[in-house]
C-alpha cells in the first residue's frame, strides 16, 4: 500500500497548522477581488464532476466551497487578495491541494488532478515561494504574519511597513515616497478609497492590528484606481472568525514609551460578527525631532479606536460597517543646535550648514507649540453577489482636523529673532461621498466598472502674530486672523477588463475624473482628465512572467492644504485671500518587469519604470510638523530600477531583499508661488526633488523555531536631497532593527513576550536636513521596547491539529 | 536553538562594538559668525540692515 504521508510530511503539516494558528482572522471582502477558477481532473485528465472544492485562508478556515459541474469546472468569484490553499476531493481518490497567492483583479486558473489511492506515493507539502503573479503592474503583498513578525509588530505604523517594499523611500514623521512622488498614496480599506489630505496623517493613524493583509501597487494601476497614483495600498481588515479571539498587550520601552492595546473579535450570531480594538501610545519622542540628542520638547501620544461589524444576511448579501478614529497630540520639537542672536553684536549671524542651508530661526526653549490631530473614517458597504458578478455600494464619511498651536506668547519672546512671526492654524476637512463598483467575470474575462464621488467642505481658521521687536512678545497691533473656506467636488468613473488566456493576461481600461473647486470669494476652478491604461503579462512558464504597462495618470491636487500652509507660514497677509492656482498632474507612465522563480525556495524580480509629467505636483512640509501642502512644477520626470529577492526555506526561514534606484526631477515652480523665494521662482532648470533618494535598500530575515521567532531587518538609504537647490544629499545610513518573540504555552491561552531593538547599532542619521523652511528631522537612536500580550480567548483549534 | 543562540551572541557583540554614542549633541550647536558685508541680501550670512533702515525711505 502506498504511503500517503511520511513522518516528514506530518512534521511539516504540524508546522503548517502552527503557522496557521498564528494568523487567525478571516480575510475581509473587498471590491478589489480576484477570481479563482479551474478544473478538477482524473489521472487521464478527464474532467471529474461532483468533486468538492474548498478554498482555505491562511488560518485554515474554509472561505468558499463548491462542487464541480459536469465539465469538471468550478469558479470562486469575489475572493479578496491574499494567500490561500485550494483543495479538491472526491471519494475514492486522493485529494489534491495547491497554494495560491492572489493579487486583486487576478483571474487564477487552477488545475487539480485526483488520482487513485494506489497510484500515488508522495504528497509534497511545499514551502516554496509562490509563483510570480500574473499582474500587469508592480504588485507586492504583506501578510498578517509578516506584519506581526516585523520589528515593532502591530504597534508599527502601516507606513513603516510600506517603506520596506521596493520603490519606497522613508522620511521623517511617517512620510513615505513612492517612485519619486512626494505623497499621493491612495489608501483603500476593504476596497473603499479613503479620501485624504496630501499628508500622511491618516495613513500613520491606521492601526496595524486592524489589518489582515496589505497589497501595494507601485505602478501599472488598472483604471479602477484614481486620484492619488503615486502608489495604491489596499488594506483588508480583520473580521470575526468562527471562534472568539483577541489579545491585550502592554508595550514599554525607551523614551518612557507606554502603550496599552487591545483587540477582540467574535461572532455574535451565525450571521453577525464584530471586531473591535483600541490603543494608546505615549512617548517622550513623539515626532522625529531636529536632533538625535538632546531631544527638546517632543512629548506626545496617539490614541486609536476601531471597529468592524459584518452581517451576512445570506450567500448573496453582505453588509459591513467600518469605523476608525485617531486622536494624536504632539509637542512641536525645538532645534537645540540653533542659538539666539546677540543684540549686543548685531553683525554676528548664524552660519550656513555644510550643505549651504540657512539656519532656521531661533525658537525660545520655553515655547510650547503643539499639533493636535483628529481623524475619523466611517464606511458602510453593501455587497450583493449575482449568479455572475457582484456589486459593491459604499457611502463614506471622513473628518480630518489638524490644529497647529504656535504659542506665540513664548515663540515671539525677548530671545526670539527680530521680525519673527507665528500662526495658530486649524484645518478642518470633512469628506462625504461613496463608491459603486460592479464586477462581472465571464469566461476568461473579469470586467469592472464603477464610479466614485467625494465632496469636501474645508476650512482653515488662523490667527497670525508678529513680534514686538522693542519689548519682545506679541505686538497686539499686528495680530490678525481669519477663516478660509474651500469646497470641492471630485468625481470619477471607470471601465476596465482583465483578460487571461493561457499564459497571457491583459488589462485594458479607461477612467474619467473631474474636480470642481469653490473658494470663499465665489471663484471656482474646474479641471478634468481622461486616463487610458493598458498592460499585459506573459508567463513563459509558470515560474517566469514578464509584464509591460503604459497609461495616463491624472492626479488632482489637495485643494485645502495650500491655504493651510500659507496661513501657518504667514506667507499671505491675513486680509488677503490665498490664491488658488493648483493644477492637476497629468503623467504618461510606463514600466517593464520580469519575475522568475529560479528554484522553489527563491524568486527574483526586476522592474524598470519611467514617468513624464505635466504640472507635476510636489509637496512642502511646514516646519517640524506632519502638515504638507501641494504646489506644481511645470514639468516633471522620474525613472527607476527595482530588484527584489524572496527566499523561503521550510517553515523555519523566510527572507526578502530589495534594492531601488530612482531619480525624480521638476522644472519651474508654477503654483502656490507665495511659498517660495524669488530665487526659487527664477530657477527654470531641472532640479532634483527633495524627496528623491538615489539608492534605497531593504532586507529582512525571519527565523522560527517552535514557539520562538526572530526577525532582523536592514534598511539602507543613500540620503534625501538637501541644499538650497537640492544639489546635495544628507549622509547615507544603515538602520538595523531586530525583534525577538517567544510564545508561552499555557493550556491553549498563549502568552506572547517580545523584545524590539530599533536601530540596534545606534546609527545617528538625518532623514532630512534643513531645506528652505522645511525643518531637519533625525531618526531615533537605539531604542528598546518590551511587549507582553495576553490572550482574551483560547487559541483556535483547527481540524486535524493534535 | 544553537544557531539562534549564536546569532543572538553575534548581535550583542556587534551592538557593543558598532555603536556611535560619544555623548555630544548631535547635530552640534553652531555658534554665531561675523556677517559678510559684501553678501547679497538673499544670502543667509548677509549683514542685517541697520536698525533705522527704512525709516526715511
Amino acid at each position: 500500500m502506498a504511503r500517503l504521508c511520511s513522518s516528514r510530511c506530518r512534521l511539516i503539516s504540524a508546522a503548517v497548522l502552527s503557522w496557521l494558528a498564528l494568523t487567525t482572522a478571516l480575510p475581509a471582502r473587498a471590491s478589489v477581488d480576484a477570481v479563482v477558477a479551474g478544473v478538477v481532473e482524473d489521472a487521464l485528465l478527464h474532467p471529474l464532476a461532483g468533486a468538492t472544492v474548498l478554498l482555505h485562508d491562511t488560518a485554515g478556515r474554509t472561505v468558499a466551497k463548491t462542487v464541480t459541474g459536469p465539465d469538471g469546472r468550478f469558479a470562486f468569484p469575489g475572493v479578496p487578495f491574499g494567500d490561500y490553499t485550494i483543495e479538491a476531493s472526491l471519494p475514492g481518490l486522493v485529494p489534491e491541494h495547491q497554494h495560491l497567492q492572489l493579487a486583486s483583479s487576478q483571474v487564477a486558473n487552477v488545475e487539480l488532478v485526483l488520482v487513485n489511492t494506489g497510484e500515488v506515493v508522495t504528497i509534497h507539502e511545499d514551502w516554496a515561494v509562490p509563483e510570480p503573479t500574473r499582474a500587469t503592474g508592480s504588485v507586492s503583498a504583506v501578510s498578517r504574519q509578516t506584519l506581526q513578525e516585523l520589528p515593532g509588530g502591530e504597534d508599527r505604523p502601516v507606513t513603516d511597513v510600506i517603506a520596506t517594499q521596493p520603490g519606497f523611500v522613508p522620511d521623517a514623521l511617517g512620510n513615505v515616497y513612492a517612485r519619486g512622488n512626494h505623497a499621493n498614496i491612495q489608501y483603500q480599506i476593504d476596497g473603499i478609497p479613503v479620501p485624504d489630505s496630501v499628508g500622511s496623517l491618516f495613513a500613520a493613524s491606521i492601526p496595524t492590528r486592524l489589518v489582515q493583509g496589505l497589497e501595494i501597487i507601485t505602478g501599472g494601476m488598472p483604471a479602477e484606481f484614481g486620484d492619488r497614483l503615486g502608489a495604491v495600498v489596499n488594506l483588508v481588515t480583520r473580521a470575526a472568525g468562527d471562534q472568539p479571539e483577541g489579545a491585550a498587550q502592554m508595550r514599554y520601552g525607551s523614551f518612557s514609551t507606554v502603550g496599552p492595546a487591545v483587540a477582540y473579535s467574535s461572532k455574535l450570531s451565525d450571521h453577525v460578527g464584530a471586531f473591535v480594538g483600541g490603543s494608546v501610545l505615549a512617548s517622550q519622542r513623539a515626532l522625529d525631532p531636529p536632533s538625535v540628542t538632546p531631544i527638546l520638547h517632543d512629548d506626545g501620544y496617539v490614541a486609536r479606536v476601531f471597529g468592524r461589524a459584518d452581517y451576512d444576511m445570506d450567500q448573496a448579501n453582505h453588509y459591513e460597517l467600518f469605523a476608525t478614529y485617531a486622536h494624536n497630540r504632539f509637542q512641536v520639537p525645538i532645534d537645540p543646535s540653533v542659538v539666539p542672536l546677540d543684540p549686543a553684536n548685531p553683525s554676528f549671524v548664524r552660519p550656513v550648514d555644510p550643505y549651504g542651508n540657512a539656519s532656521p530661526p531661533f525658537l525660545p526653549h520655553d515655547t510650547n507649540a503643539s499639533e493636535t490631530e483628529d481623524e475619523l473614517f466611517v464606511a458602510a458597504s453593501y455587497l450583493h453577489r449575482f449568479d455572475h458578478g457582484q456589486i459593491l455600494v459604499a457611502p463614506t464619511y471622513k473628518l480630518s482636523r489638524g490644529a497647529l498651536f504656535a504659542d506665540a506668547a513664548h515663540a515671539l519672546g525677548p530671545m526670539a529673532d527680530p521680525g519673527s512671526s507665528a500662526s495658530d492654524v486649524t484645518r478642518l476637512a470633512q469628506h462625504a461621498g461613496g463608491i459603486a463598483a460592479y464586477s462581472l467575470p465571464f469566461g476568461a474575462h473579469l470586467f469592472k466598472a464603477g464610479a466614485q464621488v467625494d465632496f469636501l467642505e474645508g476650512t482653515t481658521t488662523f490667527t497670525q502674530y508678529a513680534r514686538d521687536d522693542v519689548h519682545g512678545g506679541i505686538d497686539p497691533g499686528m495680530t490678525a486672523g481669519g477663516r478660509d473656506r474651500t469646497r470641492a467636488l471630485s468625481t470619477g468613473a471607470y471601465a476596465q477588463d482583465h483578460w487571461s488566456s493561457g499564459g497571457f493576461a491583459a488589462d485594458v481600461g479607461l477612467r474619467i475624473d473631474q474636480l470642481h473647486v469653490s473658494l470663499q470669494d465665489g471663484s471656482t476652478d474646474d479641471s478634468a482628465g481622461i486616463s487610458p491604461r493598458a498592460g499585459a503579462s506573459y508567463a513563459f512558464t509558470k515560474d517566469t512572467v514578464v509584464h509591460a504597462f503604459t497609461g495616463v495618470n491624472w492626479q488632482p491636487p489637495a485643494p485645502l492644504d495650500a491655504a493651510n500652509a500659507a496661513r501657518a507660514l504667514g506667507a499671505v497677509p491675513p486680509d488677503q485671500p490665498v490664491m488658488y492656482d493648483l493644477k492637476p498632474e497629468t503623467d504618461v507612465y510606463g514600466e517593464l518587469g520580469l519575475a522568475t522563480r529560479l528554484a522553489t525556495p527563491i524568486r527574483v524580480g526586476l522592474v524598470g519604470w519611467g514617468r513624464y509629467a505635466w504640472n507635476q505636483l510636489d509637496d512642502t512640509a511646514i516646519g517640524s510638523t506632519s502638515l504638507l501642502s501641494n504646489y506644481n512644477f511645470k514639468r516633471g520626470r522620474a525613472g527607476g530600477l527595482e530588484t527584489t529577492v524572496e527566499l523561503r526555506v521550510g517553515p523555519w526561514l523566510s527572507s526578502f531583499a530589495n534594492v531601488s534606484y530612482g531619480f525624480a526631477q521638476g522644472q519651474g515652480i508654477s503654483s502656490a508661488k507665495y511659498l517660495f523665494s524669488a530665487d526659487d521662482l527664477a530657477n527654470n532648470a531641472w532640479q532634483t526633488l527633495d524627496h528623491a533618494q538615489t539608492l534605497s535598500g531593504n532586507a529582512g530575515v525571519t527565523v522560527r523555531q517552535d514557539r520562538f521567532a526572530t526577525t532582523l531587518t536592514v534598511q539602507y538609504g543613500s540620503g534625501l536631497r538637501t541644499g538650497p537647490s537640492n544639489t546635495e544629499h544628507v549622509p547615507q545610513h544603515v538602520h538595523v532593527d531586530e525583534t525577538l518573540a517567544y510564545t508561552l504555552e499555557t493550556g491553549g491561552y498563549p502568552i506572547r513576550i517580545g523584545v524590539d531593538i530599533i536601530n540596534m547599532f545606534n546609527a545617528h542619521y538625518a532623514y532630512r536636513i534643513a531645506n528652505g523652511f522645511v525643518g531637519s528631522s533625525y531618526a531615533a537612536p537605539r531604542s528598546v521596547f518590551l511587549t507582553v500580550s495576553l490572550p482574551l480567548a483560547a487559541e483556535p483549534h483547527h481540524a486535524g491539529e493534535k | 536553538m544553537k544557531a539562534i543562540a549564536l546569532v543572538m551572541a553575534a548581535i550583542v557583540i556587534a551592538m557593543a562594538t558598532c555603536t556611535k554614542d560619544d555623548g555630544e549633541p548631535d547635530p552640534p550647536v553652531r555658534g554665531l559668525v561675523p556677517c559678510h558685508p559684501d553678501a547679497g541680501s538673499d544670502d543667509p550670512v548677509a549683514c542685517p540692515p541697520p536698525a533705522d533702515a527704512g525709516v526715511d525711505a
